[in-house]
């Protein structure tokens, strides 16, 4: 190996003019990593907490006993990606109860339902809403299983202590005739503000399905959760022993459009198989575009620094053309000449990406610790740590140290071909 | 085995020049020069600003291509049309020794590592070529001058008559048969000039070496083993 490309690469340009170029490679590496690293991790977390605790995918069965689902369940089990396959119970649809506060107390405005369950009520006074209730369950219990609709129960309430405990007691006991039962399946989120006391946020409760056992747990500490066992709901709905779908929860939410295709294949084609995408085209739209957008910014910043980076080492190379000359002059040969500019532009390359990912994956770490902070109010956080996506993110180191080879390799094919005798007489 | 290490025959350099009112007229530079040198002889080329000593001096060098007519250097013969650039740069790195008038030392690099680039473009490994280095430093600079370090200085630490001796002693690194001086004290005063001139006519009489030096000294030249004039594109003793 001659030694001659590594002693004059390591020397040619000065240690100062090394520096500035290597940061320049490292603050392009950084911005292009963090953006990837960025739309990768708040993507799948905005579709994680989208997803939320409800089925990812649904198979509907038709209304039958629990053992008789037990086979599809199995199978439906063993493909990769499946966390779970409940059977369950579901009533899903447009039941919405809108609850604002006044003077810090509670009062029922709307209790509205959609057409499916057949029932609207208005009111605006607080003892309304036991009945309010009442009457939807009645409802409920009257419908034929093969009517059975989807049940969403919503609540915005400006929620205190106080509302918190009447709206889960009210919710609980008056559907299902048991406060906080356990089991799973009808949870409530509360908020948690700053100062962990609640008040002015958005109270969820949806029932999504009851699973049977141990499906779901909510936090305590984040979330204000009550449940029910799938026997209470059975029971309640007059359904007992009987389930009318399998909730699938994935490993990963985002496979779920592929993952219906799968599962689909798995059961008979009369039985229908839905992801929980499919009611959220809309937003998820918005989301792709979002990302793409994200995706697009990464490629003007990779052109960006790509440019500059052939800008600024194409003049440090311009400026070098005398320094060639003279050591073509003295024997060295247009490949001993261009080992050495890829080896300048790889060892620039090599650092730059390097400390440019640490410093991507340093930044996103640093947002991912405010995420936190910023989102207090949010009933609903996501998690702290961040995914990275090593495959894309190592790729845009790797792009980098090869554009640094080429961009050092351009300048040089040029200057020999320039003639050598010229630069060599120059002062 | 012959003795002459340069034999030019018929060489010839044209430039083919563009005027401003686009007319393309050929500048004959060199025409038809034969001129052979001797090993171990010291000849001077002189001649007017412009007459193309460098430019014969860049040929004889294979930095520059003849237009026409045969060179031989050292046994191998390289016509106008030799294209093989490898075996150029290979030759040029270990049969020639090069010192411009403006010293083209690398700035980046200290007296030592200069003189090991061409002994590390030849493949050496870095220690030999140290070595090396800082024994030609040794036999070019007096001992009060090695004490205060110059061979751990770069270029612009060295005064003017110390790089043209840095960059004697790079063209010596790797014991060349034959050395191309282009006014190596044009740009130096009298008393650095005589010592630069002092130290090539000392190394080349104990390495027995073959030097071509362009020069417009008129004081050195008395000093040379012989003399040879360009004019007109052709060469004449003196
Ligand atoms: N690439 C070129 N194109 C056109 N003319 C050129 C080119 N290179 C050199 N010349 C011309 O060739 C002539 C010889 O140049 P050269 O440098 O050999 O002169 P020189 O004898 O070394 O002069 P000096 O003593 O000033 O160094 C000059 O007139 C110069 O203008
Ligand atoms: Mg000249």
């Amino acid at each position: 190996m001659n030694l001659f490309p590594r002693f004059y690469g390591a020397r040619l340009l000065g240690l100062r003019r090394f520096i500035l170029i290597v940061l320049s490679v490292t603050a392009g590496t950084a911005s292009i990593a963090f953006a990837i690293i960025a739309a990768y991790d708040f993507h799948k977390a905005i579709l994680t907490t989208a997803a939320g605790s409800r089925a990812h995918v649904v198979v509907y069965l038709p209304t039958v006993r629990v053992e008789d689902a037990v086979e599809a369940r199995a199978r439906i089990l063993k493909v990769a990606g499946v966390a779970q396959c409940e059977p369950a119970l579901r009533l899903e649809g447009n039941f919405q109860i809108e609850v604002p506060s006044r003077d810090g107390g509670l009062e029922f405005a709307d209790v509205m339902s959609s057409e499916v369950v057949g029932y609207e009520f208005t009111s605006s006074k607080r003892k309304d809403l036991p009945v309010a209730f009442d009457q939807v369950y009645s409802k409920l219990n009257r419908k034929s299983s093969a009517e059975m609709q989807p049940l969403d129960i919503m609540c915005n309430p400006q929620a205190g202590d106080e509302g918190r405990t009447i709206i889960s007691d009210t919710l609980a006991s008056r559907i299902f005739r048991r406060p906080r039962a356990s089991g799973n399946n009808f949870d409530v989120v509360l908020p948690r503000t700053a100062d962990g006391t609640g008040g002015q946020a958005t109270f969820h409760a949806r029932t999504a399905g009851a699973y049977l056992g141990n499906a779901l747990r909510a936090s305590s500490e984040r979330r204000y959760a009550t449940y029910v066992r799938l026997d209470e709901l059975q029971k309640a709905l007059g359904l007992e022993g009987k389930v009318n779908c399998l909730d699938v929860r994935l490993i990963d939410p985002g496979d779920a459009r592929a993952m219906v295709t799968r599962i689909a294949g798995l059961v008979p084609e009369a039985v229908k198989v839905v992801s929980w995408m499919e009611p959220e085209a809309d937003s998820l739209g918005f989301l792709s575009l979002l990302n793409f957008g994200v995706l697009f910014a990464v490629a003007i910043v990779g052109c960006t620094a790509a440019f500059s980076l052939c800008a600024i080492l194409f003049m440090v190379v311009a400026d070098k053309l005398k320094e060639i000359a003279v050591v073509s002059a003295l024997g060295a040969t247009p490949r001993l000449i261009q080992t050495m500019f890829v080896l300048i532009g790889a060892r620039i390359g090599l650092l730059g990406a390097a400390l440019g990912v640490g410093g991507g994956i340093a930044l996103s770490w640093a947002l991912s610790s405010r995420q936190a902070e910023l989102m207090s109010n949010f009933y609903n956080r996501m998690d702290d740590s961040i995914e990275i996506p090593w495959l894309y993110v190592s790729g845009a180191g790797f792009g980098m140290t090869l554009l640094c080879c080429l961009a050092a390799l351009l300048p040089c094919f040029w200057s020999l071909r320039s003639d050598p005798t010229r630069m060599l007489t120059k002062e | 085995m012959s003795d002459t290490i340069v034999r030019c025959t018929g060489i010839g350099k044209r430039f083919t020049t563009v005027s401003e009112s686009g007319k393309e007229s050929n500048l004959t530079i060199l025409d038809g020069i034969d001129f052979s040198l001797k090993k171990g002889d010291f000849t001077a080329i002189v001649g007017s600003s412009g007459c193309g000593k460098s430019t014969l001096l860049n040929i004889i060098g294979m930095l520059d291509r003849q237009s026409e007519g045969v060179l031989e250097i050292d046994g191998t013969t390289i016509g106008p049309e030799s294209r093989n650039a490898e075996e150029l740069c290979r030759m040029r790195n270990q049969k020639i020794g090069f010192v411009f008038q403006s010293h083209n030392l690398l700035p980046e690099m200290t007296a030592v590592q200069n003189i090991m680039i061409p002994l590390l473009i030849r493949g050496d490994g870095k220690k030999s070529a140290q070595a090396r280095a800082e024994e030609l430093m040794a036999e070019l600079f007096t001992k009060e001058e090695m004490d205060s370090g110059v061979c751990k200085r770069p270029p612009a630490k060295l005064s003017g008559g110390q790089c043209q001796r840095v960059s004697v002693a790079r063209a010596l690194s790797c014991r060349p048969a034959l050395i191309l001086a282009d006014e190596p004290t044009g740009n130096l005063d009298e008393k650095s000039s005589a010592r630069v001139f002092d130290m090539l006519r000392e190394v080349q009489l104990r390495h027995s070496l073959s030097i071509i030096m362009v020069t417009h000294d008129q004081s050195l030249v008395r000093k040379v083993d012989r003399a040879v004039h360009l004019a007109g594109g052709r060469l004449t003793e003196v």
